[in-house]
C-alpha cells in the first residue's frame, strides 16, 4: 500500500515538473497583441464586422494587436477554463451573463472599475450597473443587453382577428391572445402554438423562468436575501406555465432555438427571447422581418414586470500583463460609433446611456422603440458561482408542472431545497 | 419454409431502413432550402431542390482545410497506433513477463476513465510541450486512447502464429527484431489492415481532443470545424450543417467501400478469437 | 533455453513495450493519477490555488449524500445494458441475414457500416433533428403508421429521452458490432454445420451449439468495447439532452463535466470518475473471470 502511495506521488512529482515547464513570460517591448476569445466573431454574418473593428481599432493603436480566438458558444467557457489553469488565458473574454459569476468568484477576471473609470461606467445604466456589481465593484461590461422580450407575430395577430398593433401588457391578456392564436392552422394544417416560453434544460431557459417568476411577482430571494423560493408570485408563474402546457399554447420543454424555428415558420404566435434571438429566425425565414412585432416583459398577477439581465459581456483577465491595452480595446468597442456598426448587423439593446444619445436611428427604429425603456425591467441576480446550477434547477421545475405532471408545490419544495444547497444559504 | 423466407425479407428490410434512413434524411436535407426544413409534413423528396448549401459550403477552402486536417490526424493517429501496438502486442504475446502483464492490465484501465476529467491536466502537458496548436497533440492523445484495445487485438493475431516459424528463423540466425519484422509482419497483414480501419475510425470522430487544442481555425478538423463555423449561438443552420456532415461523411464511405473486405477478413484471421 | 538468451528475451520484450508505455503512460496514466488524487483534495478550478487540503473523502460523501452519484451510476448502467444487449442481438441477427447464401455481398455489407463512418457529434445533432416534437420526422412516420396518437416529444419527455439518445447509440455502434460477429461467423468450419445437419439438428440447436460457442470471444471482446463506449458517452447526451428532462439522463460523463466546468468544482467531478473507474476496473475483472469459466 505504502509503496503504491508512493508511486502516486513520484508520478504526480513527475507531472508537475511538466506543470512548471515555463512559468515565466518573456516580457515584450515590442507592439502588444491582445487575445481575444469570442464565440461571435466566426458567426455567419458578423466576420466582417469584427475584421473591420481590429482593422480600426489597429489603425487608431499602432502599439496594440488584436489576435481573435474563436470557440463555440458551448465551448467557451470550459475552453477559457482550461487555458487559464494551465496559465494562458485569453485577455479579453466575450462572456454570457450567466457565466459572469463563475468568472468572478472564481477570481478568473480583473476589477475594472478603476481600469475604465467611473465616467465610463456610471454611463451604463443604473439597473444593469446594479447587475453588474460585486461587492460594489464591477467585472464585466455589458456588451449587446437585453431583457427577455416578448416577440409576437402581426400576420397571426390579424389572422387570429387581433389588432397587430396592440401588443399583450400581461400574461392574462396574453393567455387570451394564445387562445385565439392556437385555433389557427398553418399552410400544412398544424396547429399554431399561442406563447412560447423555453424550459429547454441549458442555463439560458432558466435565467427565462427566473424572469418568469419576477413578473408575477415572484423570485429566488425573499426580502431579507434569504433563499426561498416559496411564495404566492412563483407559485403564480407556475400556474401559467402548466396552463400554457395543458392547453398546448407553449411547445413543450423547448430550447430557445426551437422556438425561434417554430415562429420563423409561423408556427408561434408569441414568445419571449433575448432581443438578439430574432437574428436566428430571420435567418431562416428574411420575410419574416416586416411582420415582427416586440413588447418589454409582461406583468402576472399585477406584478410589476422584470427579467433577469441577458447580455453578452466583456472581460479582462485577471492574468493578463496588458490590462490597459485590454481596457482601451473594450472602450472602443463599446464606443457609440462601433456600437452603431455592430447593431445594424444584429439587433440587441443598447445598455450605455452615450450610445443611445448618438444613435438615432437606434431610438426610432420601429423594432426598438417599445422596448426603449427596458432596462427598467431589469432585475437583479445573486452573483453566486454556483448560478448556474440554480438556472437549471429552475428548468427542471418548469419541466416538474408541465411534462413530468408534478403538483406545483411540490416542485416549488424541491427548487428550494435545491437552491438552498446550491447556494449554502 | 416460405415463411422462414418472408421473415428474413422483412428483417433485412426493417434493419436495412432503421440503418440507412437516418443518412438518406441527412442527404435530402442538405439539398432543401432552410424554409422547407422546417415544414410538417415534411418532404421526403426535396419540392424546391437546391445545391445552395453546397456552393456556400464550398465557397471557401475552410471545410476542405477541416477535412484534410482531419485525414492527416487520422491517418497519424493510425500509423503510430499501429507501430506501437504491434510491438507491444508482440511483446505480450511471444515475452510474457509479469511487468508486462501489469502494463496490459494498467494500459486497458485507463480507458475507462472519462475523457472530460482528463482534458486539463492533458492541455497543461501539451502546453508545456509547445503542442498547443499542433495536430500532433491530436495524434498523440488520440494514440493514448487507441493503443491499449489495438495491442490486445494484434496479440490476438500473433498468438495465432504458430512459434515453430519464429525458431526456425532464430536458427537460422536471424535476431530477435528481424525475426519479427521478416516473419511476424507479413503473416499478420489483414489483421493490420482491420486495426488500422478501426484505429481510423476511432480518430476521425474526435471531437473533444480537437476543440480543446486546437485554436486556431487553420488547424482544426471537421467535428470542431462544424461546431466552430454552423453550431451558432443564436441558431443552428440545418441545411448547412447538413451539407458540411455529407460533404464530411462521404469520404468515410469511400473509405468502407474500399477497405470492408479487408476488415472482415482481418478479424477473421484472428483477432476474433481474442 | 540458455540465461543469456532468457535475458535477452525479457530486455527484448520490454523493449518492444517501451512506445506503448510512452504513449499511453504519458498522455492517459500520468493524467488519470493525477484526477484521482485531485478527487481527494478541495481542488476547485479557481484562479487562486487554495493550498491542497486533504478533505476526508469530503467530495464523495457530498455526492453519495445527495444522491447525485448513486442516480447517475443508476442512469448510466440502465443506459449501458440496455444499449449494449440490443446492439449484440440485432448484431447477432444482422450477421447471420448478411452470412446467408453464397454472395459476399460488397454493397449490402458497405451500406450496413455506414452509421459507422458518421462521426459522433453529427449522429447526435440528426437524431435530435428526427426526434424533434414539432417537426421531426420520426413523429411523422410513427403517426403514420398509426403508432402513435399524437405527437412524441422524445427528447423533453421524461419517460422518453434516455431511450431516445439510446436509439442514437445504438444505430450508431450497431455497424462495428455487426462486422465483428460476421468475421467471427465466417471463421466457424462449415463441415460442423453439415456434420450437425446430418445427425438430425435442427438449426435453433445448431445456433446454440455451434454458432454461439464460436463466437464466444469475439462476443467477449466486442461486449466489452461497447460497455465502455456506452459507460463513457458524452457528446451524445450533451447534445441531445444535456441532461435533463429533470436529470433523467443525468449520466456520470454529465455529472463529472457539470462538476468540473460548470460549477468548477474539479474535486468532486473527479471523485465522480474516480468513482466510476473503479466500478469499471472491478466490472471488467469480474467480466473477464466470467468469460473464461465459461469457457472450460
Amino acid at each position: 500500500m505504502k509503496k503504491i502511495f508512493l508511486l502516486i506521488l513520484m508520478s504526480l512529482f513527475a507531472c508537475s515538473m511538466f506543470a512548471n515547464g515555463n512559468k515565466e513570460k518573456a516580457v515584450s517591448k515590442g507592439p502588444v497583441t491582445l487575445k481575444f476569445a469570442s464565440w461571435s466573431i466566426q458567426e455567419k454574418g458578423a466576420q466582417e464586422y469584427f475584421e473591420q473593428l481590429k482593422a480600426d481599432f489597429e489603425a487608431a493603436n499602432p502599439d496594440i494587436k488584436i489576435e481573435f480566438n474563436g470557440y463555440p458558444y458551448g465551448e467557451l467557457k470550459k475552453q477559457v477554463l482550461i487555458m487559464a489553469n494551465a496559465g494562458e488565458s485569453p485577455d479579453i473574454i466575450q462572456a454570457e451573463r450567466s457565466w459572469y459569476s463563475s468568472f468572478v468568484t472564481g477570481g478568473y477576471v480583473a476589477d475594472l472599475t478603476k481600469l475604465l473609470g467611473s465616467d465610463y461606467i456610471n454611463d451604463i445604466y443604473p439597473e444593469i450597473l446594479n447587475d453588474m456589481k460585486v461587492d460594489g465593484s464591477i467585472y464585466g461590461i455589458p456588451w449587446k443587453a437585453s431583457p427577455f422580450v416578448l416577440f409576437y407575430n402581426k400576420e397571426l395577430f390579424k389572422k387570429a382577428g387581433l389588432n397587430p398593433e396592440v401588443a399583450p401588457k400581461s400574461y392574462e391578456e396574453a393567455m387570451m391572445f394564445a387562445e385565439k392564436l392556437s385555433q389557427l392552422k398553418d399552410a400544412d394544417g398544424n396547429q399554431v402554438y399561442g406563447l412560447g416560453q423555453t424550459t429547454g434544460a441549458v442555463p439560458v431557459s432558466g435565467g427565462a423562468v427566473l424572469s418568469m417568476f419576477f413578473s408575477h411577482g415572484g423570485g429566488i430571494m425573499d426580502a431579507s436575501g434569504k433563499v426561498n423560493v416559496i411564495n404566492d408570485g412563483n407559485r403564480a408563474a407556475l400556474q401559467t406555465l402548466k396552463t400554457m402546457y395543458e392547453k398546448r399554447y407553449n411547445p413543450e420543454g423547448a430550447k430557445l432555438k426551437d422556438l425561434r424555428n417554430l415562429f420563423a415558420i409561423g408556427r408561434l404566435g408569441m414568445y419571449f427571447d433575448q432581443l438578439w434571438g430574432m437574428t436566428g429566425a430571420y435567418a431562416i425565414n428574411p420575410d419574416l422581418k416586416s411582420s415582427v412585432g416586440v413588447t418589454n416583459p409582461l406583468s402576472g398577477n399585477g406584478a410589476k414586470p422584470g427579467s433577469t439581465l441577458e447580455a453578452h459581456l466583456l472581460l479582462v483577465s485577471e492574468d493578463s500583463p496588458n490590462k490597459e491595452a485590454a481596457a482601451k480595446f473594450i472602450k472602443f468597442a463599446t464606443s457609440p460609433e462601433q456600437m452603431s456598426k455592430y447593431y445594424s448587423i444584429t439587433p440587441f439593446l443598447l445598455p450605455m446611456k452615450n450610445q443611445v444619445a448618438k444613435a438615432p436611428k437606434y431610438s426610432s427604429d420601429p423594432g426598438i422603440v417599445p422596448v426603449l425603456n427596458y432596462p427598467e425591467t431589469i432585475r437583479s441576480v445573486v452573483k453566486n458561482g454556483e448560478m448556474e446550477n440554480v438556472f437549471l434547477a429552475l428548468t427542471t421545475a418548469a419541466q416538474a408542472v408541465t411534462v413530468g405532471g408534478i403538483t406545483i408545490d411540490t416542485a416549488l419544495e424541491a427548487l428550494n431545497t435545491e437552491v438552498k444547497n446550491l447556494l449554502k444559504n | 419454409m416460405k415463411i422462414k423466407k418472408y421473415i428474413i425479407i422483412i428483417t433485412t428490410l426493417i434493419m436495412g431502413i432503421f440503418l440507412l434512413f437516418p443518412l438518406y434524411w441527412l442527404l435530402i436535407t442538405s439539398f432543401k432550402h432552410n424554409m422547407d426544413i422546417y415544414r410538417f409534413p415534411p418532404q421526403f423528396i426535396p419540392v424546391n431542390f437546391t445545391v445552395d448549401s453546397f456552393k456556400s459550403v464550398f465557397s471557401d477552402n475552410s471545410v476542405l482545410n477541416y477535412l484534410f486536417n482531419n485525414v492527416i490526424v487520422s491517418a497519424g493517429t493510425t500509423i503510430v497506433t499501429l507501430l506501437a501496438s504491434a510491438l507491444a502486442g508482440y511483446s505480450l504475446s511471444r515475452y510474457k513477463t509479469k511487468f508486462g502483464t501489469i502494463v496490459q492490465t494498467s494500459l486497458l484501465s485507463t480507458q475507462m476513465f472519462p475523457i472530460v476529467g482528463l482534458i486539463l491536466a492533458l492541455y497543461v502537458i501539451f502546453k508545456n510541450m509547445g503542442l498547443i496548436n499542433t495536430k500532433l497533440s491530436l495524434v498523440l492523445s488520440l494514440c493514448a486512447i487507441t493503443i491499449p484495445f489495438s495491442t490486445i487485438l494484434i496479440k490476438g493475431f500473433f498468438d495465432d502464429i504458430p512459434k515453430s516459424l519464429e525458431e526456425a528463423a532464430r536458427i537460422d540466425g536471424a535476431s530477435r527484431l528481424r525475426t519479427f519484422v521478416s516473419v511476424i509482419i507479413p503473416l499478420s497483414k489483414p489483421g493490420m489492415l482491420a486495426i488500422g480501419l478501426y484505429t481510423f475510425m476511432q480518430a476521425w470522430d474526435d471531437f473533444l481532443f480537437a476543440i480543446t487544442f486546437i485554436l486556431k481555425d487553420g488547424n482544426r478538423t471537421l467535428s470542431a470545424g462544424i461546431a466552430m463555423k454552423f453550431l451558432g449561438e443564436v441558431s443552428y443552420d440545418w441545411a448547412m450543417v447538413t451539407a458540411v456532415s455529407v460533404t464530411g461523411v462521404l469520404p468515410m464511405f469511400v473509405l468502407i467501400f474500399i477497405f470492408q473486405k479487408y476488415m472482415v477478413a482481418g478479424l477473421t484471421a484472428g483477432a476474433v478469437k481474442g | 533455453m540458455s540465461l543469456k538468451q532468457k535475458t535477452g528475451d525479457t530486455i527484448f520484450g520490454t523493449i518492444l513495450l517501451l512506445p506503448s508505455i510512452l504513449i499511453v503512460g504519458g498522455f492517459i496514466f500520468l493524467p488519470v493519477l493525477q484526477s484521482v488524487f485531485y478527487s481527494f483534495y478541495n481542488f476547485k478550478l479557481t484562479r487562486r490555488k487554495d493550498p491542497l487540503i486533504w478533505n476526508n473523502f469530503e467530495n464523495y460523501k457530498n455526492l453519495i449524500d445527495t444522491g447525485k452519484l448513486q442516480n447517475a451510476f443508476g442512469i448510466t448502467f440502465k443506459f449501458m445494458i440496455v444499449v449494449v444487449v440490443v446492439v449484440l442481438i440485432l448484431g447477432i441477427i444482422m450477421a447471420l441475414l448478411m452470412n446467408q447464401g453464397k454472395s459476399q455481398n460488397r454493397v449490402k455489407r458497405s451500406l450496413a457500416l455506414l452509421p459507422w463512418g458518421t462521426p459522433t457529434v453529427i449522429v447526435a445533432l440528426l437524431w435530435s433533428w428526427m426526434f424533434q416534437s414539432e417537426y421531426g420526422v420520426v413523429n411523422f412516420i410513427l403517426l403514420n403508421l398509426h403508432i402513435i396518437k399524437e405527437p412524441i416529444s422524445f427528447l423533453v419527455n421524461p419517460d422518453t429521452a434516455i431511450w431516445s439518445v439510446a436509439v442514437a447509440a445504438t444505430w450508431r455502434q450497431l455497424p462495428f458490432m455487426f462486422i465483428m460477429i460476421l468475421a467471427g461467423l465466417q471463421n466457424i468450419p462449415k463441415e460442423m454445420y453439415e456434420a450437425a445437419t446430418i445427425d438430425g439438428a435442427s438449426s435453433i440447436q445448431n445456433f446454440l451449439h455451434i454458432t454461439l460457442p464460436f463466437l464466444r470471444n469475439v462476443i467477449r471482446s466486442s461486449v466489452l468495447v461497447a460497455i465502455i463506449t456506452n459507460f463513457k458517452q458524452f457528446p451524445l447526451f450533451w447534445t441531445m439532452t444535456g441532461g435533463g428532462p429533470m436529470g433523467t439522463t443525468e449520466t456520470l460523463a454529465i455529472l463529472t463535466y457539470k462538476n468540473a466546468f460548470v460549477n468548477l468544482n474539479f474535486g468532486v467531478g473527479a471523485a465522480v470518475a474516480t468513482a466510476w473507474l473503479v466500478v469499471l476496473i472491478i466490472f471488467s475483472l469480474a467480466y473477464n473471470k466470467i468469460f473464461k469459466e465459461v469457457e472450460y
